[in-house]
């Protein structure tokens, strides 16, 4: 058995933020375990750019956001183990490696911090009916192939799902030459951002089919073509709308859920909604000294969200290293009318990190303006507007200490209100 | 006369801003709710530009993701993706290095995004 | 010349050719597709049926017994998952608690051990999760589950190492009887002459039979639709839970896999192209329907799969195994449907004898092998085990998929064994490579690059599952042409 002080599962953004964040203040014995081969995550992959507006005030493409963190990664001397899979873990912070040249490591760690980012939804989890040929990729797959491989995985393209991934793959098919056909979203409007609607499909004249799915897939070797249909506001396709489109290749932007079956092995709490695992405000989950951060608690909007979050499971592996802080006493954190989530879903009041605590929430479906209310069991602490609200964009709030300290609250609720409708909508 | 319409991308409203030309030149931006969106609609009709993202073959196999060092004519993208097409890159190389001087006569060059050993 | 060719590579031709490899014979297997195993055998309900269900007196009830009770010993020899975990018919009215007496008789009579039926307090304690509404059930301890594909797959091996040979995408274009009564069989890939043919064909064993000049008979497909849910949901039954049969088929059932996922299907639906695997939604509800009457809760959210397979069912409902009165030479194994799996063995053994009955000496081979190469399993190993395997080959230490845990060293294998694996479906079915919940999205780019590297292939020039199912269509670039004009959106 090897002893840690810290282990880091996964070196995508959250990890390496949270990693540096461990490192930089005192803790000595970090080690970065990522399964690829290569530092970043998914990052290497999107080669678009967009990235590191909130946290370095410049757009840069995400093998250059990547880099920054990798750079003070190595500038730390942060241990790094890749093309190492972490395959068991348990919640006395036990886990089992294996990689080619150590073999199978047992590796007991003081604190560990999960970082093991998300996975695509597949056509079996939205159930096409059809054949089940070739040709058929998640985006992100194909973003693999394209960008890192180097390959083209077809040239008649459609797309299911107006996920960013999808729109941004629109974009990158069609400058490399393919034709893609259209993007159908069985949604009443677009889950990707408008930016990404805007320079990735309508820059390209690609059509954004909003209440549209793709019902039937053709052929039998390499798919031939699609059957897309309307929806209904049941989602439900209707039969008279139903149009063929020949492709030789769909593309599924339809989801991401957290990746959790380490989490899961370490018997660690999972919220039924982020799929993720319960957290408090220091990203800890139900397990003390397990700390959890990034898409593997909810799944983020923008990278630099990330990051944020995971300076703050750095520093509260931090802390929990230090003093071994004792059992908190949480406030429970839930999301009402017109949200979905909220993460962290438990506070302590008293002892937050920092002057300021930060919420990251959803919304259930679009608002062209709303009101956030955030009350606690004792009053109403703050109330917000908020202008065009969807869901596919996080809602980042910050509450101060003083909202929180000292006041004996039981509970904390965020719920929105959408303004200038009639009520019972 | 000629309308042009724009899907503001300043913030995540999405204004639908209407951009009336006579001749090249702008009569009339409606539809806007800042100021914001009234530069964005001028230069989105004037002189839209984007930043072109790609990647360029190596000569050790495999590819290196580069970019336009500044947003370039939104019409030249596909020029631009063109002239990358037999581009095969010698490594080693570092983020930021320059990799394609004055990318489809625009002056603006590619420059690595990625670093190859 | 070769003394006998078999004519299908699924779990039928397999066995007999496993079974034909114990003797002193030249044999060739031709496949039409390019991996054993691709017809009904990688689709169907992976059941060592009891045998209670078939009327007595057919092939049907007769094999099937037999079948069922040379199973354990063949899967341990050829190192093949295979448990016994029983299954229950479950009666939730009174008229199929009548008809559940009757099933208990048919299958004392086609010598079924160890039946008996339970009553619903028994029948809940076995399995918690069934429909309150159930009256109680016949048990058949002997009922079993085995991975289909992975038999087909361990049979050929097994006959691949023991001489005989197989020829994949090779359809069979004609075969032609010659004077001195041997065949002459047609493939793209060239001719083979041989004394005996063997139609193990399945769902085209009637096309193959016409071809030769054979007895005419025909192959109705008919189709059974599956949705497979996530391992998390393993639990949800531990034996295979079948309705109260119908006159047509089984009825579709609630039931684990050996690789501890859980399924619902099949239903049973006649069609007319032998190719239609689609599923459909019609389908899809008539299986959620069928699954819910059994096990009210199901999983839908974590369907992480669904597929189709097509039966062979022949116009005379039952097996079609004989030696042709009108072709000397040319044996028809056809018509297999359930319980054809479970039948196997038995079907091979019937085959070896009307070979011997049709003048064919049979002469055991000394050199025999009885085991396939020994396989790794590194989900199913121990620390220590694990440990010990990287040290000898590195390959062990590289997890390739992760839903699955399945190793570099194990897909290497997979591709240089007998009779290896050439597309990236046939790593998943002798790996599980893809099986899991992400189907494939971490783990496909990195098996891709093994089968390159092994079969020193081109990425354009790997496949899914054969010629014209390739994966990646050109590099990058490739497509990129001056189409005039300089806007982005012609």
């Amino acid at each position: 058995m090897i002893n840690k002080e810290l282990v880091v599962i996964g070196g995508g953004p959250a990890g390496l933020a949270a990693a540096i964040e461990a490192k930089k203040n005192g803790v000595e014995d970090v080690l970065l375990i990522e399964r690829d081969s290569r530092l970043g995550g998914i990052l290497p992959q999107c080669i678009h750019n967009g990235f590191g507006l909130h946290i370095f005030k410049e757009e840069l493409t995400g093998p250059e956001y990547a880099h920054r963190f990798i750079e003070e990664l190595e500038d730390l001397n942060i241990e790094v183990l890749l093309d190492t899979m972490v395959i068991d873990l348990n919640e006395n912070k036990q886990l089992t490696a294996v990689n080619r040249e150590k073999g199978l490591m047992q590796i007991q760690a003081d604190a560990i911090i999960l970082t093991m980012g998300c996975r695509e939804r597949t056509r079996g989890a939205i159930n096409i009916p059809g054949f089940r040929p070739a040709g058929i990729f998640t985006a992100g797959t194909a973003q693999r192939f394209v960008n890192i491989e180097g390959y083209m995985p077809g040239k008649e393209i459609v797309i299911l799902g107006s996920g960013d991934i999808g729109l941004i793959m629109a974009r990158r098919f069609t400058l490399e030459g393919a034709k893609v056909k259209c993007v159908a979203e069985i949604m009443p409007y677009s889950n990707g951002l408008t930016r990404n609607v805007v320079q990735c499909l309508e820059d390209f004249g690609i059509p954004l089919l909003l209440s549209h799915t793709v019902v039937y897939i053709h052929g039998n070797s390499r798919i031939e073509g699609v059957t897309i249909a309307q929806v209904d506001e049941n989602l439900k396709p209707i039969p008279s709308t139903e149009k063929y489109y020949s492709c030789d290749t769909l593309l599924l932007s339809v989801g991401l859920i957290p990746e959790n079956e380490l989490s899961k092995m370490a018997s660690i709490k999972i919220h039924d909604v982020t799929g993720g695992p319960v957290v408090n405000q220091r990203m800890e989950t139900s397990v003390p000294g397990i700390f959890a951060c990034g898409n593997v608690v909810h799944v983020h909007d923008l990278v630099d969200f990330v990051t944020m979050e995971s300076r703050l499971a750095g520093l509260g592996a931090v802390d929990y290293l230090k003093d071994k802080i004792p059992s908190d006493e949480y406030i429970s954190v839930s999301a009402g009318p017109g949200i979905s989530y909220v993460v962290p879903h438990l506070v302590d009041p008293e002892k937050i990190l920092g002057e300021k605590q930060n919420f990251f929430m959803r919304s259930t479906k679009p608002m062209e303006k709303a009101r956030l209310f955030i009350e606690s069991d004792k009053n109403l602490i703050r109330t917000r507007v908020l202008q065009h609200v969807r869901p596919s964009e996080m809602i980042s709030i910050e509450l101060k200490k003083e909202d929180l300290a000292n006041k004996d609250l039981k509970s904390l609720r965020f719920f929105l209100q959408e303004e200038g409708v009639a009520d019972g909508n | 006369m000629e309308t042009k319409k724009i899907t503001c991308i300043v913030c995540p409203k999405g204004c639908q801003i209407q951009v009336k030309l006579n001749n090249g030149e702008i009569v009339s931006i409606e539809g806007y709710e800042c100021k914001r969106g009234i530069d964005y609609a001028k230069n989105e009709v004037l002189d839209p530009r984007r930043t072109l993202t790609t990647t360029l073959k190596l000569s050790t196999g495999g590819v290196l993701p580069v970019r336009t060092k500044e947003p370039i004519p939104k019409k030249l993208l596909k020029k631009a993706m063109l002239e990358t097409k037999d581009i095969i890159v010698e490594p080693p190389v570092k983020v930021g290095d320059v990799v394609v001087e004055n990318i489809a006569g625009t002056g603006i060059d590619l420059i690595a995004t990625g670093n190859v050993e | 010349m070769e003394d006998i060719v078999i004519i299908g590579a699924g779990v039928t031709g397999c066995s007999i050719a496993r079974e034909l490899s114990k003797y002193d014979l030249s044999i060739t297997v031709v496949e039409k597709e390019e991996d054993v195993a691709c017809g009904t055998s990688k689709a169907n309900s992976a059941i060592v049926h009891a045998g209670f269900d078939a009327a007595p007196g057919t092939w049907k009830a007769k094999l099937n017994v037999i079948g069922n009770r040379l199973f354990p010993a063949l899967c341990e020899e050829l190192d093949v998952p295979f448990v016994m975990n029983g299954s229950l018919v479950v009666a939730v009215t009174d008229e199929e608690e009548q008809a559940l007496e009757e099933l208990l008789e048919r299958g004392r009579i086609n010598g079924v051990e160890k039946l008996r039926i339970i009553g619903k307090d028994e029948l809940l304690d076995l399995e918690p999760n069934l429909s309150p509404n159930v009256r109680g059930a016949l048990d058949a301890p002997t009922g079993g589950l085995v991975c289909p594909y992975e038999l087909v797959i361990a049979l050929a091996e097994n006959a691949n190492q023991n001489g005989v040979k197989f020829w994949l995408n090779a359809p069979v274009t004609d075969i032609e009887v010659l004077e001195d009564n041997s065949f002459l069989v047609k493939t793209p890939k060239g001719s083979i002459q041989t004394k005996y043919v063997i139609n193990a064909a399945g769902l085209f064993a009637d096309e193959i039979s016409k071809m030769a000049g054979a007895e005419e008979y025909s192959i109705t497909p008919r189709k059974g639709e599956y949705l497979i849910f996530d391992k998390q949901f393993g639990n949800l039954v531990k034996k295979a839970i079948f309705p109260t049969p119908t006159k047509i088929s089984k009825g579709i059932l609630v039931c684990p896999t050996v690789d501890g996922n859980i399924f619902i299907g099949p239903n049973s639906n006649n069609i007319e192209d032998k190719h239609d695997t689609s599923v459909n939604v019609p389908g899809i509800e008539e299986i959620i329907a069928g699954g819910k009457k059994l096990v009210p809760d199901l999983p839908l959210k974590n369907v992480i799969t669904s597929f189709a397979g097509l039966r062979a069912v022949s116009n005379t409902n039952d097996f079609i195994i004989e030696a042709s009165k009108l072709v000397k030479g040319f044996i028809n194994v056809g018509g297999i449907q359930s319980p054809g799996l479970t039948s196997a063995p038995a079907i091979a053994l019937m085959v070896k004898d009307i070979l011997q009955e049709e003048g064919l000496t049979l002469k055991e081979k000394a050199d025999f092998i009885p085991h396939r190469p020994k396989k790794v399993r590194f989900r199913e190993m121990s620390n220590e085990e694990r440990s010990k395997l990287i040290k000898e080959n590195p390959a062990y230490g590289r997890v390739i998929c992760r839903c699955e845990t399945v190793t570099e060293g194990e897909i290497i294998d997979a591709i240089r064994r007998p009779v290896g694996a050439r597309s990236i479906d046939a790593v998943k079915r002798r790996t599980r490579a893809g099986m899991g919940r992400c189907q494939g999205g971490f783990c496909s780019p990195r098996v891709l690059e093994i089968l390159m590297r092994e079969l020193g292939a081109d990425a354009i020039d790997i496949t899914k599952k054969g010629p014209g199912s390739n994966i990646l269509m050109g590099r990058i670039k490739e497509f990129l042409q001056n189409e005039g004009g300089d806007d982005n959106d012609k």
